[in-house]
């Protein structure tokens, strides 16, 4: 057995070297002493020093399998699945935290967009990366997965990230992308486009005790409409057609929005979009799932479940959250306020949506009053609501939003929808001949 | 996490799937793969309630039946949904019911049939226009997929991403995908005539109802004369059905051998005929020239 003894000297070398790998709270941890007693009981087994240091490294929690500094830099294009040690050069779009459920446990991740000059690519994070909306970061020791045909790119507890200045990214990477409202994604990063502003309001926010005005509508063109937000007053006015050069696209509550902060331009333009060319765009059900959320858009379906928690139920007073049965999940035992909803799903045949019909909607549909609800049996009640809804057609307006379990329709408008049986045979029986 | 669509499928293309699929990890939902590519974990319909049968002594078991223009689903309830087993239990018989249920299939250990059956999350009843309100909704899904499967025949390679490049929805799409190599072409014939079928069903029943109606007061009553098929037709017409239901197993299920006696009873009693009557109606056949016994216990159309 081959024994490699070292002079005290190189095992302290040795030793800081593994030391000065550790995280801030690992060094405190530990002392130069301690590691080169450990490292010595591995030499004194005849294990190599390489392979000895990567051992301990290991076992303080450092990545060993290839140091950061001999990767070579991947393009987001050029990104291949099933890669470790990837190592990027990139500017933050966007980052957002995501509720997600891990063995039945809720938790907290991050997702986000990155660009460089090739291109933009999503990313996932288990915890938060160090890093902000705009920076422009060195990310070491990511990796990538393969979902459903595209790659993945992901932050483990071995990513290392590192602020970098602006000019190490070539000038185009900053250049927006032409799009219309319809091509709009959380992906596509920085836009530049052409809209009317359809509706500004001006609101007061504070901003590190400073008063600051911000100001949120929706813009609208010729595929749809988006909902906005600007960071700085652009005077911008309703009704108003505007060139936006270098907004950028991020999700607030799960719906893709236009940001516009001082990096943007606007000009207004000559040329007006007409509002009757704005379209509210109508969608099968299945379009929803593909899209993290939609604005102002028209759907319909035949309502085929009416869910738990349809009926009478009583909001907490404080909150307006409905009560379980041992109280408000906040407030705790309170006297709840009597409320009238409906929720149900609504599916289209292609895809499906959740759904919740407020008091007024409720009572128009099923011609009965909160009051006149209260005094029938739960039942009775649950009867009525299948008897008004189940198996009919409603149309909505609204906006859909996706979570973890589904797609989710915040209705402005629903309505039942009677079909003459009639008229459609006819229609039926003309799209027959198609098949002919 | 996707919520899986209810797909709209008429009885027949439903009960004709021999393809099951099942995800590997632990909670994959599984799938009745169609003929016609409808990948259905979910699926919605409404039809009339034709028969609801007690299976287990204590009752915690029940089959049922409904019956749309083509064919007749079989629904299974039993202990893990006490609600709604014993909800199924109360209806009148017959009476209109839509369905939002769970795919099921069963494959016996012994050759390749497959039993595609339907675990109900809720029953509603409902009135006659809104069962012919679906059958029309089925009509226009069932046609997106013949015609779907049509664009695949011209097609090097069957895909989900070329489906969508011409215009498919994709959930179409990707069922289709996957069918297109599994599943006999020539099927798609026997679906344009099924819808062409249904359609006729409804406007024979609207003719019905306008010389009805007049006489009946209440809606739910009068619900009854758009059902001509229904329990209340006569022996004749009951014969009819009966000869047309053995017909098409035959037709969709015989090889260049023929079909097995045993199958076609199999298969009938799973549109509601049982083995006596399935016996009449093959006699019947024969009587009539319509099939043929090349062999002892194997039947074949002429």
């Amino acid at each position: 057995m081959g024994v490699y003894l070292l002079t005290n000297e190189n095992l302290n070398q040795h030793a800081q070297d593994i030391l000065s790998r550790l995280d801030d709270q690992k060094k405190k941890a530990i002392s130069a002493q301690e590691v080169a007693e450990e490292l010595e009981k591995f030499l004194e087994y005849g294990v190599p020093v390489k392979q000895a240091k990567q051992t301990l490294l290991k076992k303080f929690g450092v990545n060993t399998s290839v140091p950061p500094d001999s990767v070579e830099r991947t393009l987001l294009a050029d990104l291949q699945p099933n890669k470790r040690n990837v190592k990027l050069i990139t500017q933050v779009v966007s980052i957002n935290p995501k509720d997600i459920m891990v063995k039945g446990q809720p938790r907290t991740i991050f997702t986000g967009l990155l660009r460089d000059e090739s291109g933009t690519l999503p990313f996932t994070a288990w915890d938060k990366p160090a890093m902000n909306e705009g920076d422009i970061v060195e990310i070491a020791n990511a990796y990538t997965r393969e979902w459903q045909g595209k790659v993945q790119l992901n932050f483990g507890n071995q990513v290392i990230i590192e602020q970098k200045e602006k000019d190490v990214l070539p000038k185009e990477t900053f250049e927006p992308k032409k799009v219309t409202i319809n091509e709009i994604n959380p992906l596509v990063g920085t836009v530049e486009m052409t809209a009317k502003v359809l509706s500004i309001e001006e609101k007061e926010i504070t901003v590190n005790q400073e008063k600051k005005s911000m100001f949120t509508g929706v813009l609208g063109d010729s595929t749809g409409k988006i909902p906005f937000t600007a960071w700085k007053d652009f005077k911008l006015s309703k009704d108003s057609t505007i060139l936006i050069k270098g907004g950028y696209v991020k999700s607030f509550r799960g719906m893709p929005q236009i940001n516009l902060d001082e990096n943007a331009e606007v000009k207004k333009q000559k040329k007006q979009i007409k509002e009757s060319d704005i379209p509210t765009r109508s969608l099968h059900l299945f379009e929803l799932d593909d899209n993290p959320g939609m604005y102002d858009v028209a759907v319909s379906g035949r309502v085929i479940e009416i869910q738990q928690g349809s009926g009478i139920v009583l909001r907490c007073p404080e909150c307006n959250q409905v009560l379980r049965e041992d109280g408000c999940r906040v407030h705790g035992k309170v006297d709840g306020i009597p409320d009238l909803r409906i929720k149900c799903v609504v599916d289209d045949g292609t895809g499906s949506v959740k759904t919740v019909l407020n008091r007024e909607q409720t009572e128009k549909i099923i011609g009965k009053t909160m009051d006149e609800c209260k005094q029938m049996n739960p039942e009775e009640l649950h009867s009525l609501l299948n008897e008004s809804l189940f198996a009919r057609i409603v149309s909505m307006n609204g906006n859909s939003l996706q979570d973890f379990y589904g797609s989710t329709f915040l209705a402005d408008n629903i309505e039942v929808v009677n079909e003459d049986v009639e008229k459609k045979v006819d229609h039926v029986r003309n799209l027959l001949e198609e098949l002919e | 996490m996707k919520r899986e669509p209810a797909w709209r499928v008429f009885a027949m293309e439903y009960n004709d799937s021999m393809i099951s699929m099942k995800g590997e990890a632990k909670m994959a939902p599984s799938y009745v793969l169609t003929p016609l590519g409808s990948k259905v974990n979910r699926l919605f319909f409404v039809g009339v309630l034709t028969d609801v049968e007690v299976m287990s002594e204590d009752g915690s078991f029940v089959r049922a039946h409904v019956s749309d223009p083509t064919g007749v689903f079989t629904l299974f309830s039993g202990q893990y949904q006490p609600e709604m087993t014993e909800k199924l239990q109360s209806f009148d018989i017959p009476s209109f019911v839509a369905v939002t249920g769970k795919s099921r299939s069963y494959q016996p250990d012994d050759g390749d049939a497959m039993y595609a059956s339907v675990r109900p999350e809720e029953i509603v009843e409902v009135n006659a226009s809104l069962r012919d309100q679906w059958i029309l909704e089925t009509i226009i899904h069932t046609k997106n997929r013949i015609e779907a499967v049509k664009e695949a025949s011209s097609m090097d390679a069957v895909t989900m991403d070329a489906l969508v490049d011409v215009g498919f929805y994709k959930p179409i799409a990707e069922g289709i995908s996957i069918a297109f190599d599994q599943y006999d072409r020539l099927l798609v014939e026997k679906y344009v005539q099924m819808l062409q079928d249904a359609v006729d069903y409804i406007s024979m029943g609207e003719q019905a109802e306008a010389t009805t109606t007049k006489l009946e007061s209440s809606s739910s009553e009068s619900s009854m004369g758009t059902e001509p098929k229904m329990p209340t037709t006569t022996v004749d017409e009951q014969d009819e059905e009966a000869e047309e239901i053995v017909m098409n197993v035959i037709k969709s299920h015989e090889g260049e051998d023929g079909i097995s006696w045993d199958e076609i009873t199999k298969r009938c009693e799973k549109e509601g005929l049982d083995d006596v009557r399935v016996d009449e109606t093959l006699n019947s056949l024969m009587d009539k020239g319509l099939i043929y016994e090349p062999v002892l216990g194997t039947i074949k159309t002429t």
